[in-house]
């Protein structure tokens, strides 16, 4: 089975790693947050040249944001869910352009979305929320109906809304 | 005293009603209902209506679905550079009051606060014959010379004006102009 | 003498109104025949004459400066010109005895007027429809210069009153027999010139939305619309006059420049768009070889049949 020759391999390389098959051609792989950048380039070394998408889970229960690196790899057609934790209250982590280049853009999506900063990212700027003024929109915490109330108004029928 | 005649001559408003030219521009769900409106099945060139991609050339603006706040920029600048007479159609709930996304943060809500509309489209998303339906009546109002959300927008600019600095900032006009900086060269 | 100068006045002005309304009927035409071949209903055959009555009853103005005016006008005043160099049905308004090389050159004007003011624009995308289409018409310089040649030769002559004389008997006497390689060239070129499928090339509508044209509305595009339609009948009036044996009659006016023009519109609608190399190898291949061709048929046969 390629899957588990792949999660011996990995265990092998870096003892710190928690691997296992989810199922058939789905690995989960969790790492802490300062060893994910070695454990990215070994990756992307064995095959997983594909990044399809950077993920991002608020648990503020837990206090934690998870970001989920979904890679592909194309000589052993195996989905890799490379996982890791980031506290809440210091949302800061590294870039992966240098590992991925195509990383640029889910990183500014998700500093868009959710304000995690990506130390070494060369362009953070807003691209679907123009001029945003509030906490970023998808954190657990944000209120949408005040917000919505706020920017574009209650609707109330006995007020003059429109032009006659 | 021309504007008066160029307004309400009969003439006039039948050529203008008979040969509406459609921006080539779609928003959100929409777009896809506009090829089969389009061609062979329903064919909407038979009322001399064409979608031109030219922006000065063009008469009507197809609102064609939900409108968030970045696109509702690009339509205020389309529509502001779209010669006069010009007229929009809104396409199904959303811009009416959001429909689904009534508790979306990202959606505009009203779109009548912001540029007029001469037409509205019920459904989620209107099929083609209602979108039929709908340029039918905007031909019949234009050349009754009723279709006059152009001249409310010239009229009450102050009003559409506040509603889009309350969305966007003062100074929205500005910013979006040193977007297209690259692009413009005299 | 001075009823003589009213008449011709009179006759020349109800000539340009009835090829101006032909025109934009022509381009009606072209409407409706690509819709049927759509399997569309299609829009009325008056359908441009409401654009350009709608077009002119904009209210805003339409203008970016002289330079931008003045290109609409000299495409109208080119087309119109060379509308009445034509010898047709009988009236010979501006004939003289080297007309043909001149009307040929006229119908390059409209093309060129387009450019001008769309250069004035300052829309990027009118900078790229003006460039592609410079590019264009240098590509069809070549065959077009050696197939004018090739007629001139054919015939001995440069009157256009002269080339339908010697074109009348038998229907072997048309030019489209007595030089086919000539007759195939003019009609590729006239395509390029008018701007249509597969030499759309300057204003494809979907790439650089509609070119040269982008920043054109209003007063201004129905010019350029009043001149385009005028255009493509001024060609189809020459290549009848030149190829099929002259237009004398109102029903051979007709029925020929109809033809003429049904031809372009299937082409128009059965071939894709060009890219610009694949236009200017194209352009400086076969058309090339063939009118080269008709220029060593017209000289080692001369005007023999
Ligand atoms: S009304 Fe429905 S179909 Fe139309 S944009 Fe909104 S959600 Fe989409």
């Amino acid at each position: 089975m390629i899957e588990e020759e792949l999660v011996r391999k990995i265990v092998e390389v870096f003892s710190y790693v928690e691997a296992k098959v989810k199922r058939v051609r789905r690995v989960e792989v969790k790492v802490s947050r300062e060893k994910l950048p070695e454990v990215a380039k070994y990756l992307r070394s064995i095959g997983f040249k594909h990044l399809s998408a950077i993920s991002c889970v608020d648990r503020p229960q837990h206090g934690i944001f998870e970001l989920v690196y979904h890679l592909w790899s194309y000589e052993n057609r195996v989905h890799l869910m490379l996982k890791t934790t980031i506290p809440r209250n210091k949302p800061k982590y590294v870039t992966m352009i240098n590992v991925w280049p195509n990383a640029f853009v889910y990183e500014r999506d998700i500093w868009e979305f959710f304000g995690i900063e990506f130390e070494g990212h060369p362009d953070l700027r807003h691209f679907i929320l123009d001029y945003w003024d509030d906490i970023p929109p998808l954190r657990k915490d944000f209120n949408h109906l005040e917000y919505i109330k706020r920017k574009y108004g209650v609707y109330d029928p006995e007020k003059e809304y429109y032009l006659r | 005293m021309g504007f008066q005649v160029l307004e309400t001559s009969k003439l006039l408003n039948y050529a203008r009603a008979r040969s509406l030219w459609i921006v080539t521009f779609c928003t959100g769900c929409g777009g896809v209902e506009l090829p089969p409106t389009a061609t062979a099945r329903f064919d909407f060139e038979r009322f001399g209506i064409i979608s031109t991609p030219s922006i000065r050339q063009a008469d009507l603006l197809l609102i064609t679905g939900y409108v968030t706040p970045k696109t509702l920029k690009r339509i205020i600048i389309v529509y502001e550079m779209m010669r006069n007479p010009k007229y929009i159609i809104a396409h199904g709930s959303c811009p009416i009051n959001a429909g689904i996304y009534w508790d979306s943060y990202n959606t505009v809500k009203k779109l009548d606060l912001y540029i007029p509309v001469d037409v509205w489209i019920a459904g989620c998303m209107p099929r083609p014959e209602a979108i039929l339906r709908a340029l039918v009546k905007l031909m019949r109002m234009v050349k009754e010379g009723k279709a006059l959300g152009w001249k409310r927008y010239l009229e009450n600019f102050e009003f559409y004006r506040k509603n889009q600095d309350r969305l966007f900032g003062k100074d929205w006009r500005k910013r979006e102009i040193e977007k297209l900086r690259f692009y413009i060269h005299d | 003498m001075a009823l003589d100068v009213i008449v011709e006045i009179l006759a020349t002005v109800g000539m340009v109104f009835l090829l101006l309304i032909l025109g934009l009927i022509f381009m009606g035409i072209a409407r409706k025949v690509s819709a049927r071949i759509h399997r569309r209903i299609g829009p009325p055959l008056y359908q441009p004459i409401l654009d350009v009555i709608k077009l002119w009853s904009k209210i805003d103005p339409s203008s970016h400066g002289l330079t931008f005016d003045l290109g609409s006008l000299i495409a109208l005043g080119g087309a119109i010109t060379a509308a009445l160099l034509l010898p047709i049905m009988g009236l010979k308004l501006l004939s003289f005895s080297g007309d043909f090389i001149v009307l040929m050159y006229l119908m390059e004007l409209p093309a060129l007027g387009i450019m001008l003011g769309a250069a004035a624009s300052g829309n990027p995308f009118s900078a790229v429809g003006v460039y592609r289409g410079l590019i264009l018409i240098t590509g069809a310089q070549l065959p077009y210069a050696l197939a004018v040649m090739a007629v001139a030769a054919e015939y001995k002559t440069l009157s256009l009153t002269e080339i339908v004389a010697l074109q009348q008997g038998s229907i072997l006497n048309w030019g489209l027999f007595r030089n086919p390689f000539a007759a195939l060239v003019i009609a590729i070129i006239g395509l390029a010139l008018l701007d249509v499928q597969p030499f759309d090339i300057p204003s494809a509508p979907a790439e650089i939305s509609m070119g040269p044209m982008v920043e054109y509305g209003g007063k201004h595009l129905a010019l350029m619309l009043t001149a385009h339609g005028l255009e493509f009948v001024v060609f189809a009036t020459m290549y009848s006059i030149v190829f099929l044996g002259g237009v004398s009659d109102p029903i051979s006016f007709i029925v020929k420049t109809v033809f003429v023009a049904l031809l372009a519109i299937f082409i128009m609608n059965v071939y894709p768009r060009w890219r610009i190399e694949q236009a200017f190898s194209y352009l400086w291949k076969y058309p090339t070889a063939l009118a080269l061709l008709g220029l060593v048929k017209a000289v080692m046969l001369g005007g023999a049949m």
